[in-house]
Formats: structure tokens, C-alpha cells, sequence
């Protein structure tokens, strides 16, 4: 039991591929996407939305139910479309009663319309449209062939090659296959677009009113501006960009299904934000691989730790790992929020908003 | 009469969270009355009948949601049949038709075959719809009354318990601006330490065991609030960074308790199992009777250590204007330390209450942490009767909206939430806030 043992147990190579490639991935680039759109409620307009997940399921669920049931024609795009369009749906259910009233009314009402949601497309009634339990495409449908997976990773996908389908592209332990590739693409590409869009928005007249009722509502109010109708069209454009959030994280795992907005999900994204820097152009983008790199590291050190033997079993077992993760993005938003309210790249006087 | 020596406890104290303890003390020793009455097996039971008359010699089968037969049975010369069973679970029971004697049919629409969901184990009655094939209609087997009567004073339950859970929330919201996601946590960790308690000390009264269990739920909350939460108000945090702190320290404590505790539910080895036991039309196991009325005595105790008491009337002037307070020579820092006790073990006290009704797992306070936040914002955030109030109306609303049925288990939640968002949209304030001006 003495260090050797401890560094014998970790493989550098394995850990810090892991922990890289988990960095770059998909679901990196669908939180990092989250957190833009969180950015601008709770960065730039001081919103304090903690139900991004409603956001995200609404973009997921809008485009599965149109894939799934053909409505609409029924293509990946137009899913994508009306995932969107039910995300701003949303955002007026959930602005209309709770953007008139104080900040922690948000934040109660925000947390309730994402779990409604989830409780909703979980419900046995609705079954025969959001595969209740089962999600989307439902166990049956995958197995016949509408497969979200097969349209996004091969029919649509220029690097899909037929003759060598378990092609890997990269170099060193960072390979991926096709699919993977081609969804980083797309994916970090919307995160820049996004990023830039929100930046331009920022700078525009329209992004001062806003950041002016980030500071101080009610002297925005006094200037005369129509302080409800911004802080809903931010709700909105936010909120949008948390519904493509959802879409590619769907596209990413083939399916939806209502466990994958569990409250958590809006936490992480909100760690990603605080730990990036709030109100900054690319706090997100940096707040989701730090995130990622910081959680995927720890948990593979620790994997690899408990699975030597080094640690006892009594205190965490292989069983653990997946829990102490949680407890770590817990303890990091916590610290974050302490001593570094800021985080990476933000500014602190931006950082201080007090909503009451 | 018991109620009103406790109301005169009350008004005669002058101070301190110790009235608190003691109104805990007194109104946990009324578990103590009620019987543990696990001697009798649960078992899933009906009788059959056509009309009033009663069919034997049918034979039923009870298989569990997967699939595995759980046991199989013949009614007896009073129709009555009962198959034992061991687990929560959702059970179909199917009549053998061909043992159905002639010329009994089942009412139009309805099957050989019933589910039943077993949401906590004790005895469910099952009922088939069963009458001779050219007999008029009678009556069902539960009046519409009757099923009223008991989902409301189920509503009442679920009701006392959501405000009990929300009370501390509330104040805590009151006299610190802070809302406290970390509160479900709270109400988890007293049903989890109740559960440690009676697993190492079996032989202790449960009583005691649920006193010993509020008192480290209090404790909780004073090291939260002294390790804290008043460390970082000191510093200057504003209640945004702090509410994001609460929502840190939850994931560090729910995951804290998943690890060390288990994953799976569990139940308390006392009072595990009751039958029903009626009181007029409403038919609730003993246990619920005795939570009902604990629950009520505690929420009055509340009521009365602020409306009687110096600490109470401090704990409102806080909640009022802490500047104010703090001229007025109320040592705000003490009573905010008192308002997280009691609120803590408070919500300890729901935990376990919930845990005695249904089962103790890691999940349970997240389960409920979006009931107590609609019954705080329903009553009116900040304000102690309104989240009792609150904490009501969400129990009854969800409980006696399943009698539709369109609202299954689950979505009842849902529907409860949806009423909160239409309140907000007709009285911001909650029931009881006061309106202020916004926007």
C-alpha cells in the first residue's frame, strides 16, 4: 500500500486519452451549447433559469416525436425545426407567469415546467406519441429500422464510408468513429456560431437594454423600456439554443428518454457556466472542457484506483464512482461560487448580480 | 384534549427553540400509540359477488408485474378470496372464467382481468364488477363517496407532510432570502438517520427512535447554518450565489447518502405493515391516523412558538426588516440559528413521517422537493402559514385529482404543478404573501 502500488494502478496514457477524448466529444459540445444559452439568461439578462432541461427536452422530444411519427413530412431537419419551435412554446409558458415576478419565482417555476415535462412525456397516456417509459424511437421502433442513429451517423453523414464502417478517424488513443466525428463537427461548429450570434447580440443596443436589466431593472424601467418583452425575447433566444442543445445530444445517443432530464442535467450546465465565467464570450466553450476534463479525470483516476485495491472498499466501492462524480460537480459549484464566483474567464463585478 | 394542554404548554414557555423540542418530544410519543400490527399477513383480497349475493368456487389467479404467478386461490362460500404478497409492485388478477358459475357475467365493459398497483405493502382490496347476466346493475363495491372520502383524508396525509417539510423551507426564505435546495436533503437525511438508528438500536421504542432522529435533523441544520451559510452571508454573498451554493451542497449530500447509506428503499421494521382501520367511511392504516394527528400538533406548535413566543415574535421581525430587528436589540444572527434548527428538524420530522408511509430511499426528498417548493410558492414565499396552507391544498390537489381517471401515480405531481403556475399567473403573492409591487 505505499505510492508505487498508487501509480502502478493508473495506466497515464489510457487516463489522459479518456479524459481527452470525453473533453472534445459530443456531449461536451451539447453542454457547452447548454451553457450558451444559459449564458444569455443568467450572464448577460441575470434570469435565474434552473430548468434548462426543459429547454433541452423540448428540442429532443420535438424532434424525435416528428422522426418517429412522420409528422410533418418527418425528416431529422424538420424535427429539428419544430424542436425548436417547441422550445420557444416554452419559453411563453414559462416567461408569461414567472418573468413578471421576482428572480427566485423563476427559478421555482423553471425547475416545475422541467419536471412536468418530464413527468408528462413519461406518462403511460402518451405513449402511443413519446414511447412514455420507453422513449424515442420506442424499444420497438429501433428495432425496425427508423433508426434516429443510422439517419444522422450514415445516410446523412459525408465521412460514412460503406466499405469500412468500423472506420476510426484520428491519431493516438483520440479515435472516433464517423458518427462521433461528424457530430463534433456539427456540434462545435453551432457552439462558435452560437457563441459569436450571442457576442454580436451583446454589443448590439438590444444587448445593452439587457444587461441594463441585469444590473438594475428598475432604472431600465424608468428609461421606458419594455423590460418584460426583453427579458422574454432573451428567454427565448436562450432558450433556443438550449432546445439544439437537446437535439444533439439526441442525435448523439440515438434516443430519447425521460431520465436524460433529470434535474441534474440543468445543473451541470450551470457548473460548465459558473466554472467557465458567466457573461463572457467563451466562458462556455471553456467551462465545458475544463468541466469535462476535470470529471472525466477524476473518475477514471479513481475507477482505476478502487479497482487496484487501493482504496478500501468500506469507503467506495467500483459502484461508487458514478455517484462521486455528482458529488464532485456538487462540491465544485459550491467552491466556484465561494471563492471564484467568476469563474475562469468572466469578470467579478459582472459575476455579483443579485436578482432580489 | 390532548391538543389544547399542548396549546397551553405552549403560550405559558417564554423563549427559546427549546418549546420546539419539547412540543417534538410529546407529539412524537403519540406514535407510540399506535399498534404495530404486523402480525396479520398482506395480502391482495375481494369478495365476489353478484348483487348481494356471493359466488364461491371461482378460482383467480394473482401474477406480479413480472410475470411470475404469485399465488392462486378459490373464493369461499362468502365470495371472499386473498392472496398473499410480499412486494410493492403492479399485480393482475385474473378470474378463471370457466369456473364462473352459469348465467354471471361481468358489467358491461369490464374484464376477467384487474390491476392493481401496490404502492406501499398492505392489504389492497381488489374488486371485479360481476353480475348476473340478466340482473339489473347494483351497486359497485366502493361508493363514489366512499373513494372520495378516503382520497381526501389521504390528501390531508400527504398534505400535513408536504407542509411540515415546507415550514423550515419558508422560514428559512423568510429570514435569510435564501432558497434552499438543499431543504429535500434535509427531509432524506431524517427518514435516513431514523432508519440508522432503528437498524443499530432495534430494541428502542420507535418514538424515541424518531425524537433522537429530529434532533440530529436539527443538528444538520445548525452546522449548516454555523459552517455555512452564516460564514458566507458574512462575506457579503448575495442570495443568488448562495441559493447556487444550497444547490451544490444537495448533489454533495443526496450522493453522500446514496453512497453510505444504500440504494435500494427500504422500510421501518416497526409499523412495516398495517390493515386498514375505519374510522366513519374513511379506511387508513393506524400509522397514517397517528402521523395525521402528530403532523397537525407539530404544525400548531409551530404556529404558536410564533405567535406566543418572544423567539417567535423575534423570528417574524427578522423575516420582517433585519435591519430593523437588529436596532430593536433582536440578536439576528440567534434567531436565525434558531429558525434553521427548528426548520431542519422539522423537515427531518416529514422525512420520516413520509418514510413511515411509504419507504425510506435516497431519492425521497428529491421526489418531493418540487411539492414543497409549489406549496411555498403557492402559500406565499417567506411566509410560515402559507406554506402550511400550501403544503395542503398541493396534497389534496394531488391525491384527490388520481380519482380522474386520466391522472395515473405519476402525473398527479404534474397536475399539482400546473395548478402552482396558474396561481402565479391570478395572485403572484401565493395565497397568504403580501403584494408587492414588480414589473
Amino acid at each position: 500500500m505505499n505510492t508505487d502500488v498508487l501509480f502502478a494502478a493508473i495506466d497515464i496514457n489510457k487516463l489522459l486519452g479518456t479524459t481527452l477524448r470525453s473533453s472534445i466529444n459530443v456531449q461536451s459540445a451539447a453542454f457547452a451549447l447548454g451553457a450558451v444559452g444559459l449564458n444569455m439568461h443568467y450572464g448577460f439578462t441575470g434570469l435565474l433559469n434552473v430548468g434548462m432541461v426543459a429547454f433541452m427536452a423540448a428540442g429532443s422530444y420535438g424532434m424525435a416525436m416528428v422522426f418517429t411519427q412522420g409528422f410533418l413530412g418527418g425528416g431529422i431537419l424538420m424535427g429539428a425545426l419544430f424542436g425548436l419551435i417547441f422550445a420557444t412554446v416554452i419559453a411563453l409558458l414559462i416567461g408569461i407567469p414567472a418573468l413578471r415576478l421576482r428572480g427566485d419565482y423563476l427559478a421555482i417555476v423553471t425547475i416545475a415546467i422541467g419536471e412536468v415535462m418530464r413527468i408528462g412525456f413519461r406518462s403511460d397516456k402518451l405513449l402511443w406519441l413519446t414511447g412514455g417509459p420507453f422513449g424515442l424511437p420506442s424499444i420497438e421502433d429501433r428495432g425496425q429500422g427508423v433508426s434516429l442513429a443510422d439517419r444522422v451517423g450514415r445516410d446523412w453523414n459525408p465521412l460514412w464510408d460503406t466499405d469500412n464502417p468500423t472506420k476510426r478517424l484520428g491519431f493516438w488513443e483520440l479515435t472516433f468513429d464517423a458518427k462521433t466525428i461528424w457530430l463534433m463537427i456539427i456540434g462545435w461548429t453551432a457552439v462558435f456560431l452560437c457563441s459569436i450570434f450571442i457576442w454580436r447580440l451583446i454589443q448590439s443596443p438590444w444587448g445593452r437594454v439587457v444587461k441594463a436589466i441585469r444590473e438594475d431593472e428598475d432604472a431600465a424601467r424608468a428609461l421606458g423600456k419594455n423590460v418584460f418583452s426583453y427579458k422574454m425575447q432573451s428567454l427565448i433566444i436562450g432558450g433556443v439554443i438550449g432546445a439544439m442543445a437537446g437535439i444533439l445530444r439526441t442525435w448523439d445517443t440515438g434516443f430519447v428518454e425521460t431520465q436524460q432530464f433529470r434535474p441534474q442535467t440543468t445543473f451541470f450546465i450551470w457548473t460548465v457556466l459558473i466554472l467557465g465565467g458567466a457573461a463572457s464570450k467563451w466562458g462556455p466553450v471553456i467551462g465545458a472542457f475544463v468541466f469535462w476534463f476535470i470529471l472525466t479525470i477524476a473518475e477514471e483516476a479513481l475507477r482505476q484506483v478502487v479497482d487496484s485495491g487501493w482504496i478500501p472498499e468500506w469507503f467506495i466501492d467500483s459502484s461508487d464512482v458514478g455517484r462521486v462524480r455528482l458529488i464532485m460537480m456538487g462540491l465544485m459549484l459550491a467552491a466556484l461560487m465561494i471563492w471564484r464566483p467568476q469563474g475562469i474567464l468572466g469578470k467579478k463585478e459582472e459575476a455579483l448580480l443579485d436578482v432580489r | 384534549m390532548c391538543v389544547r394542554g399542548k396549546a397551553r404548554g405552549g403560550s405559558a414557555s417564554r423563549q427559546t427553540a427549546l418549546v420546539v423540542m419539547l412540543m417534538l418530544i410529546i407529539g412524537s410519543l403519540f406514535i407510540g400509540m399506535a399498534p404495530a400490527g404486523a402480525q396479520d399477513d398482506v395480502v391482495l383480497r375481494g369478495t365476489l359477488r353478484s348483487g348481494r349475493d356471493p359466488i364461491d368456487a371461482v378460482t383467480l389467479s394473482v401474477v406480479n408485474s413480472a410475470g411470475a404467478e404469485v399465488g392462486t386461490t378459490t373464493t369461499g362460500a362468502d365470495g371472499k378470496w386473498e392472496v398473499p404478497i410480499n412486494a410493492a409492485d403492479t399485480y393482475t388478477i385474473t378470474i378463471d372464467e370457466a369456473t364462473l358459475p352459469e348465467g354471471i357475467g361481468f358489467k358491461g365493459g369490464n374484464s376477467n382481468v384487474v390491476e392493481r398497483e401496490v404502492t406501499e405493502l398492505r392489504t389492497f382490496s381488489v374488486g371485479f364488477q360481476l353480475e348476473a347476466v340478466d340482473a339489473q346493475p347494483l351497486v359497485a363495491i366502493d361508493s363514489t363517496t366512499t373513494r372520495v372520502l378516503n382520497r381526501v383524508a389521504s390528501g390531508i396525509k400527504v398534505g400535513l407532510l408536504v407542509a411540515l417539510a415546507s415550514v423550515g423551507l419558508s422560514l428559512i426564505y423568510g429570514v435569510t432570502g435564501l432558497v434552499n435546495f438543499a431543504h429535500s436533503e434535509m427531509v432524506t437525511f431524517g427518514a435516513v438517520i431514523a432508519f440508522g438508528i432503528e437498524a443499530l438500536m432495534p430494541s428502542v421504542p420507535f418514538p424515541i427512535t424518531v425524537l433522537l432522529a429530529v434532533i440530529v435533523g436539527g443538528a444538520l441544520g445548525f452546522l449548516l447554518e454555523r459552517g455555512l451559510f452564516r460564514p458566507l452571508r458574512k462575506r457579503k454573498m448575495n442570495n443568488i450565489s448562495l441559493m447556487i451554493v444550497s444547490i451544490g451542497l444537495a448533489f454533495v449530500l443526496r450522493y453522500a447518502i446514496v453512497i453510505y447509506f444504500r440504494a435500494e428503499p427500504v422500510g421501518y421494521k416497526h409499523y412495516l405493515i398495517q390493515t386498514g382501520t375505519k374510522i366513519g367511511p374513511i379506511s387508513l392504516p393506524m400509522k397514517d391516523w397517528v402521523i395525521i394527528v402528530v403532523a397537525f400538533v407539530l404544525l400548531l406548535a409551530v404556529g404558536l412558538l410564533l405567535q406566543k413566543t418572544r423567539l417567535g415574535t423575534a423570528m417574524r421581525a427578522v423575516a420582517d426588516n433585519p435591519p430593523l430587528a437588529q436596532s430593536s436589540g433582536i440578536n439576528v444572527d440567534s434567531t436565525i440559528l434558531a429558525v434553521w434548527i427548528a426548520g431542519s428538524a422539522l423537515a427531518a420530522a416529514g422525512g420520516i413521517f413520509l418514510g413511515l408511509t411509504q419507504v425510506v430511499e435516497w431519492q425521497m426528498g428529491e421526489k418531493m422537493l418540487l411539492l414543497i417548493f409549489a406549496a411555498v410558492t403557492l402559500g406565499g414565499l417567506g411566509t410560515a402559514y402559507g406554506a402550511m396552507v400550501g403544503g395542503l391544498v398541493i396534497g389534496l390537489a394531488s391525491e384527490v385529482i388520481t380519482l380522474h381517471p386520466w391522472v395515473d401515480s405519476n402525473l398527479k405531481f404534474g397536475v399539482a404543478l400546473l395548478v402552482l403556475i396558474l396561481v402565479l399567473l391570478v395572485r403572484p403573492q401565493g395565497i397568504l404573501g403580501v403584494r408587492e409591487r414588480f414589473g
